[in-house]
């Protein structure tokens, strides 16, 4: 299959060098509008959907391959191979932090450097470790996925329709809220939210630059210091925002706080 | 008081929450039912409490990954379903639209509460409902996938059965056949047709009423039909099917359609007829074995005869010369020995091809126990066995013919002397079990190894132990034991304990049912001296006839020979015999036509004829006894039967 249709991905902007932005959970690929444009002028810039968000296709949804996050790690590298033969500017927010993180430990040579935007390695509480969440909570963070995610599954939408033929009627129905199939989302859900890779932050080599909401309900500053204190390589920026996406709600001070690193190090 | 509430009222007592934040979350304004549902004072919340501060940790997650970035891109949310967590700590399940507005310079988000307890159960229901309805639709999926798989593997086993399967609707004349079917007769679609006449113009002229005929009186008897016929392949070729098949019925009993199956047993028919030959010819070489066994023990009994006379007359002659006695009983006894070897030989070859005749009689089992002991009793005394006897109690009478009941026992005493070695036990007992008579010969011989108790009354079936043993034999004795009990319509049995153990043969006959009076086994000999007479011995043998001749004279009685029917006959006129003793098979003539030539005339009606011949049958003796015969022995002729014979005219 190509992985251009797998994972939705477009290319925009002149440069030599590329910078692949991965989004989060519970988006897609539009949530870099804000962010994106700025960088097309200098880099090839690379925006994707995860298999199982977006417009991806859902049909390469393995629930196996995809029960942990180096399933979409494996992607990532796949994706950069696709599109360039050099190393690459990554920025990844959230759960994308981890893949990116995953994949530069797999694949050094393939980063230049990476981006985290509001990482967390692990979000559940592990000892001295605050993760900022009990298992419970993730709990209840699925069950509230659920009740929003009304739409059809993809199992049932085309016998509700009648009209196997013609997924684009099943589609329309699905993406009434987001356009991720239920299943997908609790699935994904899970995955992320109860993944641990702390393991992994000291093998990466990689330059790392994390950009730490100051009041972040899921990726609290207790974890970005952790971080950067466990990675060989890593910055931290503070960025004045509440919530979990400043490249939405603050994209001008992220922007900067990027474009400053970049500058810095000459990538 | 007709004009409507004013604004602000229907602000707080609106039908639905709601609520004014800035984009932080910081609630800037709520109206009376927002408070009143979750049980705040407003002034608690105002400026002290973000609106996500409200949700529970699920829905605070929810607003950071799906709301925020939702509101911020789209500038609207809609029908959000979360709980919200009032001043109680109870969580109130609420249904949330939200908008982002910009006022003056800055920007806040407007949002829409609507308690959704009673959707939520709904949802909860329909949620159920839909998974139940997947699970549903999966497993018919399922279903649907297995039976085509069941479908692929039955096609599978048709094809390979080299089958094929049709139905044809009785009232729309409709036919349906399956592919394999098509393939069986190697035509396409097209040029198979598509009606049953179509199908039936395959089928051999000479077969294609008789399988309408078997599938219409099926529908009509309402049972199944099998039908062979032959089907013409697409290559010209002739394949032989089968057909099989029954009809279908409404509740009315009308027949409404027929299925079945058409099955490819060309090969199967194949193999039949190349069995059905290989039968054959295995019976005609098995039957040309008897035939060679039954000539083969013929023609060394006549060679037999005349060493059996001339011992005889040495016998009488009484040599002085003790070497010449020595010689003469090793001679007689190898002779004795090969004389009841081609007897049992011949004997078991006329079993096997049904042309053994039993001449039964009521009699004493014990009357015929004590003739076989007393056959056997030379033979015992010499091997120095320890030899017992047990009669029955009562009377055992059973439908038998004595002679061979007695070849029956002598030759299982025979063979236990055989197997055992000198000084051993061997033990006879007779009795009744239930509706049988049981003879059991007992001994504590060689044994028999268990894989050879099943094999042990086939004729040869001592080939191969008699390399590795100097007691072998042929395994006739036994054969001929079996055949002869069989005739009887009884049964018998081995049984060892394995080698060197001894071995046990079992007997069984039936008990005669009818009460009749027993016959003695052999009348009386009476010992009666012969009177001199003149016999004329015919026989092609002539050391046979010189021999007998010979001995014959010896005994008083004046003699002549002649070696063809012409002779005899010429001789016959000529000599003028008392008695005539005529071979039948002869060079020229036959000994019948000797005979009736000879009765034919005045001098020849008082001459007492005896038939000689080779296979003792009573169709002989009845052809004997036409041709005008008084008597008849069978070949070679023992001198002491014929001595009896003598005595008597």
């Amino acid at each position: 299959m190509s992985i251009h249709l797998r994972n939705n991905i477009h290319v925009h902007g002149k440069g030599s060098t590329a910078i692949v932005f991965a989004h989060g959970f519970g988006c897609d690929q539009t949530m870099w509008r804000y962010l994106a444009p700025s960088f097309q002028d200098r880099y090839k810039v690379v925006l994707f959907d995860l298999v199982g968000s977006g417009k991806s296709d859902l049909s390469a949804y393995d629930f196996q391959k995809y029960g942990s996050l180096q399933g979409y790690a494996d992607d990532l590298i796949e994706i950069i191979d696709e599109v360039t033969d050099s190393p690459v500017v990554f920025v990844g927010h959230s759960v994308s932090a981890v893949i990116g993180l995953l994949a530069a430990v797999a694949a050094p040579e393939k980063f230049k450097c990476q981006i985290m935007v509001g990482p967390s390695p692990c979000y559940i509480n592990d000892g001295d470790y605050i993760g900022g969440f009990s298992r419970a909570d993730v709990e209840e963070l699925c069950d509230t996925i659920d009740s929003n995610y009304l739409g059809w599954s993809s199992t049932m939408a085309p016998a509700i329709m009648g009209a196997p033929d013609q997924p684009e009627l099943a589609e329309e129905l699905t993406n009434s809220f987001c356009r991720t199939d239920p299943e997908i989302a609790k699935h994904f859900a899970r995955v992320t939210f109860l993944s641990d890779h702390r393991d992994a932050l000291p093998k990466s080599r990689t330059p790392a630059l994390i950009l730490q909401c100051s009041d972040d309900f899921i990726a609290p500053c207790s974890v970005g210091e952790y971080m950067q204190e466990a990675m060989p390589d890593a910055e931290m920026c503070i960025i004045d925002n509440v919530g979990h996406c400043p490249h939405l709600s603050a994209p001008c001070a992220s922007t900067e706080a990027i474009e400053s690193y970049l500058q810095r190090k000459s990538f | 008081m007709d004009t409507i509430p004013d604004i602000p009222s229907s602000f707080e007592f609106a039908a639905c929450g709601l609520v004014t934040t800035e984009t932080n979350g910081m609630i800037c304004r709520a109206n009376a039912t927002f408070c009143k549902w979750l049980g705040f004072d407003v002034s608690e919340l105002i400026g002290k409490k973000r609106i996500q501060d409200l949700f529970t940790v699920g829905g605070r997650f929810f607003h950071h990954t799906h709301w925020a970035p939702l509101l911020q891109m789209q500038g609207s949310v809609a029908e959000v379903q979360m709980e919200l967590i009032g001043r109680d700590g109870k969580a109130l399940p609420m249904l949330i639209n939200a908008i982002r507005q910009k006022h003056g310079d800055k920007h806040f988000d407007q949002l829409a509460f609507f308690v959704a307890t009673d959707r939520k159960n709904y949802e909860r229901e329909l949620l159920h409902a839909r998974k139940h309805a997947e699970s549903s639709l999966a497993s018919l999926r399922e279903t649907k996938k297995e039976l085509q798989e069941s479908r692929d593997l039955l096609s599978v086993a048709i094809q390979s059965a080299r089958m094929g399967v049709w139905s044809e609707n009785l009232n729309s004349g409709h036919v349906w056949w399956s592919q394999e079917l098509e393939q069986l007769t190697g035509f396409t679609a097209e040029a198979f047709g598509s009606t049953s006449e179509a199908f039936y113009h395959l089928i051999h002229a000479d077969d294609r009423l008789s399988v309408v005929a078997e599938i219409q009186n099926a529908i009509q008897l309402k049972s199944d039909y099998s039908v062979q016929f032959r089907l013409q392949h697409a290559t010209g070729n002739w394949l032989t099917m089968e057909g099989r098949g029954h009809a279908a019925y409404s509740e009315a009993g009308e027949a409404l359609s027929v299925f079945g199956i058409v099955i490819d047993i060309s090969e199967r028919k194949q193999t039949e007829e190349k069995l059905r030959d290989l039968n054959l010819q295995l019976s005609i070489s098995d039957r040309r074995k008897d035939e060679f066994l039954a000539t083969l023990a013929h023609e060394l009994r006549n060679p037999l005869a005349p060493v059996r006379n001339v011992l005889e007359i040495m016998r009488v002659k009484e040599a002085k010369d003790p070497f010449v006695q020595w010689s003469r009983s090793i001679i007689e006894r190898h002779v004795l020995q090969m004389t009841h070897l081609v007897d049992d030989l011949m004997e078991a070859s006329r079993i096997s091809q049904g042309r053994l005749e039993l001449r039964k009689q009521h009699i004493n089992l014990a009357d015929i126990i004590q003739h076989a002991v007393e056959a056997s009793h030379a033979l015992m005394k010499e091997s120095r066995h320890i030899f017992s006897v047990e009669n029955p109690a009562e009377p055992l009478i059973i439908d038998a013919d004595s002679t061979r009941v007695i070849q029956i026992i002598s030759n299982l005493l025979t063979n236990a002397v055989k197997y055992t070695p000198e000084g051993g036990t061997i033990s006879l007992k007779a009795f009744q079990d239930g509706e049988d008579a049981v003879i059991c010969v007992a001994d504590s011989g060689i044994g028999i190894p268990p894989e050879q108790l099943s094999n042990i009354f086939n004729m040869f079936s001592q080939l191969t132990p008699a390399l590795e043993r100097s007691q072998g034999g042929l395994g006739i004795g036994l054969s001929l034991v079996r055949g002869l009990v069989e005739l009887h319509g009884g049964t018998i049995v081995a049984r060892s304990e394995g080698d060197g153990r001894g071995s046990e043969f079992t007997v069984r006959l039936p008990i005669a049912t009818s009460s009749m009076e027993t016959t003695q086994p052999f009348e009386n000999k009476v010992d009666a001296v012969t009177s001199a007479k003149r016999i004329l011995v015919v026989d092609d043998n002539i050391d046979a006839a010189d021999s007998l001749a010979l001995l014959l004279g010896m005994s008083g009685h004046v003699t002549r020979t002649a070696n063809d029917g012409t002779t005899g006959f010429t001789l016959a006129e000529e000599f003028s015999p008392d008695v005539m003793l005529l071979d039948i098979g002869l060079p020229d003539i036959n000994g019948y036509e000797v005979a009736r030539r000879i009765r034919g005339q005045a001098w020849g009606k008082k001459i007492f004829l005896i038939a000689a011949t080779g296979w003792g049958q009573d169709k002989d003796k009845q052809l004997a006894k036409d041709a005008g015969f008084d008597n008849h022995l069978t070949k070679p002729i023992d001198f002491q039967e014929l001595d009896v014979v003598l005595q008597k005219i």
